[in-house]
């Protein structure tokens, strides 16, 4: 028995905490320390995840994989909790949420995102699917004095739900041609078959499972939940969404095409470069028009998940190994990028670009790294978003997807934009004072957009969280550590991974094996 | 026409009849009701596909608990898709019975022609005509289903109770009123 | 006996009329019906395949009871979303939810 459980050891160490997080709220009033007990959890899961890396395997009835790739994603996963926990300690004291819950959903969510990627089994991926999607539902909503979290999690809900249903009749139809629902006897299964390219039924199941999984990572038919939701969530939920829910979503997908549909290239490569194609150009068109930051870094987010997505549709050892690689960068990049917005939220009670302004003379160390994350979500060394996106761009010139890089290259211009619009806001607009209503009178030559900026922003944002105003106490701590801390180490991270790739290279290139 | 397949073409007839009717009934609370009706026809599917056990937890589940739960929401959200305003004159109220009458049949051509567009695909597998071979008893008894279930399957098994636990705490924490806090 | 095309057919039918009813209908927890039904059409089908494709593996039972063990789950979150919403609103039209378009 003890053999057996081994494998889950981080798995197990996870839902551990997150039953002691929910008892241990129910027990305090006060409950300190409660959200250094959930940090506790991801950091347990990571050496479980040490000791196990030494048993590769199957397990418990071959529904439990242990091998490079699962012990990559699980990484990921587990730094990616980390991480949102710390974001979200500042988080929690301002606004009205149950901390308990909330924190056990993060953690319940993590569980199900290490489970999506440690099986080949599609059983396994899909309830590891949806325990990450119904936390993800309700952790959305966590703030329910604001119509627009629950409206948010209303919409992630209705289409999660359809997509989902789509996603199980496309399973369902591989089971009937195929016989299984394990991936390595769905590829021997269509190995035998003679006519792939004729098979229209094999075509339709492929894109209803594709369609499933595109939804999770905001691929563009199924983008349209992606503005609504990363504005209206709860800011460390966005980043968690962005983060946790489309790693996790890429490793079922990639397991997925790698391990079961490997046969049926021929199937989905087309018809996932046209998507790939459509998803970063829409998202980069889209971004440069949003005035609020949460929703500007939704649409970045879709057209990340285009430049991620070419990877797949090159599909050789190592374009999937960039894909793992950029996968990791944008981890820390995106993480960083929202640390900076929470500390910047709490400053200035707005999540609009404008808040953003002479934020370079206010807090110099928060706009510095800021502006280094964006240089990575653009791919400017020496970051890691660079080398990942050189990663990309050099295995789809390899095997002759010269198209595809080009119009990657194209996108990262585009995207420029409107990072640069922030970064303009940052350093070349002047000072805006710290509390909320009075408008700082922009004079300089540079400030045409942002005089219309500081007459409407203020007011806007006071009228946006009335009831916040009203009814929660104002902040009364200052800069919180918290997110200075998860700022440093997003920060060193993405400079490590710029810098000194050579030992990461080496790892997802194993992990990409899928061995 | 043998009995099996008359029983199949009624149940599955009420089982549509009520579907289409989820989603054209102009009262909410009868929508619910109907759906009721179509799981049970469901259930009648799964009878005429020996999966008796199957048959049992739809009626228990979707029946039994997932109706119940919908009609709750239905009572204590308390949304009735109510008219309100001056009796319309006749010849406006006939138009409108028209373009009731095609927006009704809508989803109705919208499903048969999915459903004609799969079946194309499933006659090019060779699936339209296939009857059923004798039932081997290996498997697929309770018991062959429990013993797998808590064998090959026990994992995904105690996931699907994380599932549970991570529906109930946010069903919890989203419907609780703040004043109880 | 039954042929296979005529199980597929009804899933098929039933599947399309969830699918047309969620993405056409405005109220929430009609959505959440019809949503209801894509599952059982699902559920159909796997208990087809297993039965006519794969007699005497219990596969398909298992994923039948894993859908509905799962889409029990959903909708009691899904009604406690709209029940919260519906507290504030009075309305659970999906096109008035308006705050966030733009």
């Amino acid at each position: 028995m003890a053999t057996s459980l081994l494998p889950l050891l981080p798995q197990l160490l996870l839902v551990l905490f997150a039953l002691a997080v929910l008892l241990y709220d129910l027990g305090n009033e006060d409950r300190p320390g409660l959200g250094s007990l959930a940090m506790l959890g991801p950091l347990a899961a990571l050496l479980g995840l040490g000791i196990v890396a030494g048993h590769p395997g199957e397990y418990w009835g071959r529904m439990l994989k242990v091998d490079s790739f699962s012990l990559f994603f699980q990484l990921l996963t587990y730094a990616g909790t980390f991480l949102v926990i710390l974001l979200s300690r500042d988080y929690v004291e301002r606004q009205p949420i149950h901390r308990g819950e909330f924190y056990t959903l993060i953690l319940l969510a993590g569980v199900g995102m290490s489970v999506m990627a440690s099986s080949a089994e599609l059983l396994m991926i899909y309830v590891g699917l949806e325990l990450m999607s119904l936390s993800s539902y309700a952790l959305v909503g966590m703030i329910k004095r604001q119509d627009q979290s629950i409206e948010a999690a209303l919409k992630y809900y209705l289409m999660g739900a359809v997509t989902s249903a789509i996603l199980l009749f496309g399973i369902s139809l591989l089971f009937g041609i195929t016989g299984t629902t394990y991936l390595p006897d769905i590829a021997s299964a269509l190995a035998l078959t003679k006519d792939i390219q004729g098979n229209l039924l094999l075509i339709a199941a492929v894109v209803f499972v594709l369609a499933g999984f595109g939804f999770k990572v905001s691929l563009v038919p199924l983008h349209m939940w992606t503005p609504d939701v990363y504005q209206g969530a709860p800011t460390p939920i966005t980043a968690f969404l962005a983060v946790g829910s489309k790693a996790a979503a890429f490793a079922g997908f990639i397991r997925l095409l790698a391990t079961g549909l490997p046969a049926a290239v021929s199937l989905w490569q087309p018809l996932l470069a046209l998507v790939a194609v459509v998803t970063m150009t829409y998202g980069n068109m889209t971004a440069l028009a949003q005035t609020n930051m949460k929703r500007m870094m939704g649409y970045s987010s879709i057209a990340q998940a285009g430049y991620i997505l070419t990877g797949l549709v090159v599909f050789t050892p190592d374009s999937l190994a960039a894909t793992l690689y950029y996968l990791l960068a944008y981890l820390f990049m995106n993480i960083g990028v929202f640390a900076c917005l929470i500390w910047v939220a709490n400053q200035q009670e707005s999540e609009e670009i404008a808040a953003f302004r002479g934020l370079g003379q206010r807090a110099p160390f928060y706009a510095v790294s800021l502006a280094i994350f964006f240089l990575s979500l653009v791919g400017i060394p020496p970051t890691g978003g660079f080398m990942g996106k050189f990663y990309l761009f050099f295995a789809a010139v390899q095997s002759h997807y010269v198209w595809l890089a080009v119009v990657m290259v194209i996108n990262s211009v585009i995207s420029l934009a409107y990072y640069y619009g922030v970064v303009r806001q940052m350093w070349l607009e002047p000072c805006l004072p710290a509390a909320p209503g009075a408008a700082a009178g922009g004079t300089s030559r540079w400030s045409m957009p942002a005089a219309r900026a500081s007459t409407s922003t203020p007011p806007a944002a006071a009228s946006s969280t009335p009831e916040k105003a009203q009814s929660w106490p104002e902040p009364t701590k200052p800069a919180s550590l918290a997110l200075g801390v998860a700022v440093v180490i997003s920060l060193l991270l993405v400079l490590l991974l710029g810098l000194y790739p050579q030992p990461f290279f080496e790892w997802v290139g194993k992990a990409a094996l899928l061995g | 026409m043998n009995t099996t397949l008359l029983a199949f073409f009624i149940v599955a007839f009420i089982s549509l009849v009520a579907a289409w009717r989820v989603i054209t009934d102009p009262s909410i609370l009868h929508a619910g009701l109907w759906m009721g009706l179509s799981f049970v026809g469901v259930a009648g599917i799964f009878l005429l596909l020996e999966a008796e056990f199957l048959a049992g937890v739809q009626v228990l589940v979707y029946v039994g608990a997932i109706t119940t739960i919908i009609l709750f929401g239905i009572m204590l959200s308390d949304v009735g898709e109510v008219r309100v305003g001056p009796e319309p004159p006749g010849w406006v109220q006939a138009g409108a019975a028209w373009h009731r009458g095609l927006r009704h049949a809508f989803p109705l051509l919208v499903a048969a022609g999915f459903a004609g567009t799969m079946l194309g695909l499933y006659t090019q597998s060779g699936w339209g005509q296939l009857r059923e071979r004798p039932l081997e008893l290996a498997g697929l008894s309770v018991g062959g289903i429990g013993r797998e279930l808590f064998s090959t399957f026990a994992l995904p098994f105690e996931i699907a109770s994380l599932v549970l636990l991570a529906a109930l705490l946010g069903a919890i924490v989203l419907a609780m009123r703040e004043e109880e806090r | 006996m039954i042929p296979l095309g005529y199980i597929l057919g009804f899933s098929a039918l039933l599947f399309g009329l969830g699918l047309y009813g969620a993405l056409t209908r405005r109220n929430a927890i009609r959505m959440v019906m019809s949503i209801e039904l894509m599952l059982n059409a699902v559920n159909v089908n796997f208990l087809a395949f297993s039965r006519y494709l794969n007699p005497g593996d219990p596969r398909g039972s298992i994923w039948a009871i894993f859908v509905m063990t799962v889409a029990a789950a959903e909708v009691a979150l899904g009604l406690a979303i709209i029940l919260m919403l519906s507290r504030r609103q009075d309305d659970i039209d999906v096109d008035k939810v308006h705050s966030l378009q733009g």
